[in-house]
């Protein structure tokens, strides 16, 4: 709870005192009127919802599609598509958002080039567009996992009685991944909420601001004014807290049990005819997600100058050597990252467990205060926490050293860690922690020994998502690295403002090659190995 | 082929004069003072620099230069930090605020912020002898605070347009405002950053509001980085730059793409880069070494050249391809600006006026 509620209360403190965030005398609130008086408010408030239901939408729907496609049904090469599913999620929204520049943009925009230069990515729908299908991966990993984790038994028993597909997977399916996709969603809402990549490559440049780019102008002010920008978060995340609260209330009072103590394994719908069309549903969504994004970074990339179109005679390989080879901060931002990432996941995901343990299998009375703690820190933009964990932090010797980062990964994405552990709590039934219990092993052993076997998935992907997110982190990243602590996102940043466009789209593949490379290595060593709960 | 070999030619002649320049400069600087501090500066083992201009590519070259000068062993750690000028204001201001400093010495072309670090005592009190070979920027009217810093060189914003896709010539401001250039403008934008903010209040000084309504009329693109801008002026995106930097055209044309650059008739605002040593800096010997060796000709050169920017130094020597991108500060038509009389009331006045006139 310290972790989380120590930059939030400096927060808090920021936006309620005249200046600064030493100690005051009086508290005031001219910053929250000055935000609310804004003439720009209303409309980056306005903004910031169209895009962010626009693209939770989008993903909620392409997410939850393509999970029970590649999970429930016989669908052709489902095998080979699931990890290519997870692949937006490793390109990271920013490098999503630069790859669709060079897709788009008007004018040159290779698909423009192609198709007559009616595309523009530059705008809300742009912004809600790229961030929709660069999210799909994480209600794709909650959704897939609650459906591997589903007694296909139910769904069965409706098909036997005479249940179409439709009608079964409306009223046995969706309401039983409610829990994973309505986690998923919250998620992915708060999370669109407090992206800063996206909107700030395609919305800022045409005057489309969003909520947290609103912020950011605050904090890039000289001096930055941390007050102003304490007072747009403080309420930016208060109706997140109110959206948490809901969250919550849907969630209790209802049994989503669906493992028990018998072994069972899901069955696959036939989709005869229809197998095709999905095929070629899940093949789209890979091209504008992936395909696309890719070939248009490869060909940046290769070219020796970027005019807007590939020309083979401009063809070369200098931009990734000079990655590789001659620019200094490859091997060492690579290095910090991937400690970050390991220690940071580990950390949230056993934090995670424990917070989820606390509220699900306990009398607590504290559940309440925790429950909200622990989702709060996903409300928070990445650049406010990160300027909150820098004020918390300065005065302590982990200032200019990785641990700060570490604690500021932690503590922005606990929730991660805890939705993890709490979906696969949630759909554990208690018989097999009782008979342990009953056998007089101790609560801790219970926990280790049965509990966390069985959600052993659950906890690995959330292992895997943080691990992902981690390497791929930027605004805290860059308010915290100091000399000696860059990560792959401030080095990304320092080659955008000084490198032509094709050393930026090398050093992002770069980053991509080492994300797949990672999830394909702990997907099929972690993930793969273990399997689904169901075939132990 | 011609033009390919052309180029390379150049810059062999360049390096050539790089080194010849370097090479009589090298001679370490001598005295004894020197030497104490040289011998203290080791025992401090590193130097911390932040930046909001220079890339890796140059800080290697600078570091391993340095350590040469002034004969400091290889195990002598130069860390630089590249920050954009806000990100750079905002880590600095957090130090300050916290009296917890890590940096050695800064530089960047946010006068507003050196005053604001000065009048909070943050600023260590050091005049490089070196100075004394800048009258060039005194002249010029580039920022300067005696005992404290003198601006070494010096980037402007002005007009850049791809010959490719746009024919015109653009020897005033005004030659822009054509309806032809509705969605094709790429811009600065000074709501995000404090550098284009202070061009726009040098430009209100010759250009009247009417202009920037214009301007606004043929809604421009909106960018802060200076190379992203010039990334949109070479793919064709965005072919004409207002404020577009010089110095990234110069870039481009290492790379063999052309892009062209106007300094308008009614002239640009010069904005000087100072360095500054931080009062409880970590390293205080080897900053001093540092400043000096920044502000002497070998450091001098290899900064403007490897990052293209019009120097302040009186006896510097700037080759013809250079100049041709970013000329001495002597040859720009330049509007001067008072740096020590501007402050957050003019620059919050400034903004709010762009926002309006551009409905942000």
């Amino acid at each position: 709870m310290a972790l989380v509620a120590l930059p939030l209360l400096v927060l808090v403190h920021a936006s309620l005192v005249p200046g600064g965030w030493e100690p005051e005398s009086r508290y005031t609130l001219e910053h929250y009127r000055a935000v609310l008086s804004s003439p720009g408010t209303l409309g980056a408030v306005r903004n910031t919802l169209v895009v962010s239901v626009g693209a939770t939408t989008l993903a909620t729907v392409l997410g939850v599609s393509l999970a029970w496609l590649v999970t429930r049904t016989d669908m052709p090469g489902s095998r080979f598509l699931e990890p290519l599913n997870l692949v937006p999620f490793y390109l990271s929204p920013l490098i999503g958002a630069i790859a669709w520049i060079y897709l788009a943009a008007p004018r040159v925009g290779l698909l423009n080039r192609l198709t007559g230069d009616w595309l523009n990515i530059y705008g809300l729908c742009g912004m809600a567009w790229v961030m929709g299908l660069f999210f799909t991966p994480e209600i794709y990993l909650f959704a897939s996992g609650a459906l591997r984790r589903m007694d296909p038994a139910l769904e069965e028993s409706a098909r036997v009685h005479g249940s179409g597909l439709l009608t079964t997977t409306w009223r046995i399916t969706l309401p039983l991944m409610r829990p994973a996709v309505l986690s998923g969603a919250v998620l992915v809402f708060v999370s669109t909420l407090g992206e800063f990549s996206i909107p700030v490559t395609l919305g800022t440049p045409v005057g489309q601001d969003v909520i947290v780019t609103r912020i950011y102008a605050a904090m890039e002010e000289v001096p930055p004014n941390y007050n102003l920008a304490a007072a747009f978060s403080v309420l930016l995340i208060s109706p997140t807290i109110a959206l948490l609260l809901a969250h919550r209330g849907l969630l209790e009072g209802r049994s989503y049990e669906v493992i028990g103590g018998r072994a069972y394994r899901p069955t696959r719908v036939t989709l005869g005819r229809w197998r095709w069309v999905a095929v070629a549903g899940n093949v789209v969504y890979l091209a504008c997600a992936v395909g696309l994004p890719l070939a248009a970074l490869v060909a940046v990339s290769l070219s020796r100058v970027w005019v807007g179109q590939l020309d083979v005679r401009q063809l070369t390989a200098e931009h990734m050597q000079y990655v590789l080879f001659q620019y200094p901060l490859t091997w060492r931002a690579l290095r910090n990252s991937l400690s970050l990432a390991v220690a940071g996941a580990t950390v949230a995901v056993g934090i995670g467990l424990c917070t989820a343990w606390l509220l699900h299998r306990t009398g607590s009375p504290l559940r309440g205060v925790v429950d909200l703690v622990v989702s709060i820190p996903i409300a928070i933009p990445g650049v406010v926490l990160g300027v909150a964990v820098l004020i918390a932090y300065l005065r302590t010797p982990v200032y200019g050293t990785l641990v700060i980062l570490l604690v500021a990964y932690v503590t922005r994405f606990l929730p991660y860690g805890h939705r993890a552990a709490e979906v696969g709590l949630l759909s554990l039934g208690r018989e097999l922690e009782e008979a342990s219990r009953t056998c007089g092993a101790p609560w801790w052993r219970t926990v280790w020994r049965v509990v966390v076997p069985l959600i052993q998935p659950a906890l690995l992907s959330g292992w895997l998502l943080l691990f992902i997110i981690y390497v791929r982190e930027f605004p805290m990243s860059l308010l915290l690295a100091r000399a000696g602590t860059e990560t792959l996102s401030v080095a990304l940043y320092a080659l955008l403002l000084h490198q032509p466009a094709g050393v930026t789209a090398s050093f992002a593949l770069l980053q991509v090659v080492i994300l797949l490379g990672a999830a394909y290595g702990l997907r099929g060593g972690l993930v793969g190995e273990i399997g689904p709960v169901g075939r132990r | 082929m011609r033009d390919l070999l052309g180029l390379g030619l150049r810059w062999v002649l360049l390096a050539a004069l790089l080194l010849a320049v370097g090479g009589t400069v090298v001679a370490a600087p001598g005295g004894p003072a020197d030497q104490e501090r040289v011998r203290a500066a080791i025992r401090e083992g590193e130097l911390n620099w932040l930046d909001c201009v220079a890339g890796p590519d140059t800080a290697r070259v600078l570091a391993e230069r340095f350590r040469r000068y002034y004969g400091l062993p290889p195990s002598f750690r130069v860390n630089h930090t590249l920050q954009s000028s806000a990100g750079l204001a905002a880590v600095i201001s957090e130090e300050v605020r916290a009296g917890r400093i890590t940096y050695d010495v800064v530089t960047c072309a946010t006068p507003g912020l050196f005053y604001d670090l000065l009048r909070q005592g943050a600023l260590m009190r050091y005049e490089s002898p070196e100075y004394r070979f800048y009258n060039a920027s005194r002249r010029a009217g580039l920022t300067e605070e005696p005992g404290y810093w003198v601006s070494p060189w010096a980037y402007t914003f002005v007009i850049a347009w791809n010959p490719r896709l746009v024919q015109d010539e653009f020897r005033s401001w005004r030659d822009i405002l054509k309806p032809a250039y509705r969605g094709k403008i790429v811009m600065g934008d000074p709501m995000r950053s404090l550098t284009y903010l202070d061009s726009y209040i040098g430009l209100r000084k010759v250009l009247d509001e009417r202009f920037f309504q214009q301007l606004a009329d043929l809604q421009p693109f909106f960018l802060v980085r200076s190379e992203d801008i010039m990334s949109r002026v070479v793919s064709g995106e965005y072919p004409v730059a207002f404020w577009g930097m010089p110095t990234r055209a110069y870039q481009a044309a290492r790379r063999g793409v052309e892009v062209r650059v106007s300094y308008p008739q009614e002239g640009a605002v010069l904005l000087g880069s100072p360095w500054v040593i931080l009062a409880r800096a970590p390293h205080p010997n080897a900053a001093r070494l540092w400043i000096d060796f920044i502000y002497a000709k070998i450091g001098h050169q290899i900064y403007i050249i490897n990052e293209a920017l019009s120097t302040a130094r009186d006896d510097m020597p700037v080759p013809s391809q250079l100049r041709k991108f970013t000329p001495p500060v002597w040859e720009i038509q330049s509007i001067r600006i008072e740096w020590n009389q501007m402050t957050d009331a003019t620059r919050a006045q400034a903004r709010e006026e762009f926002r309006r006139l551009f409905r942000r």
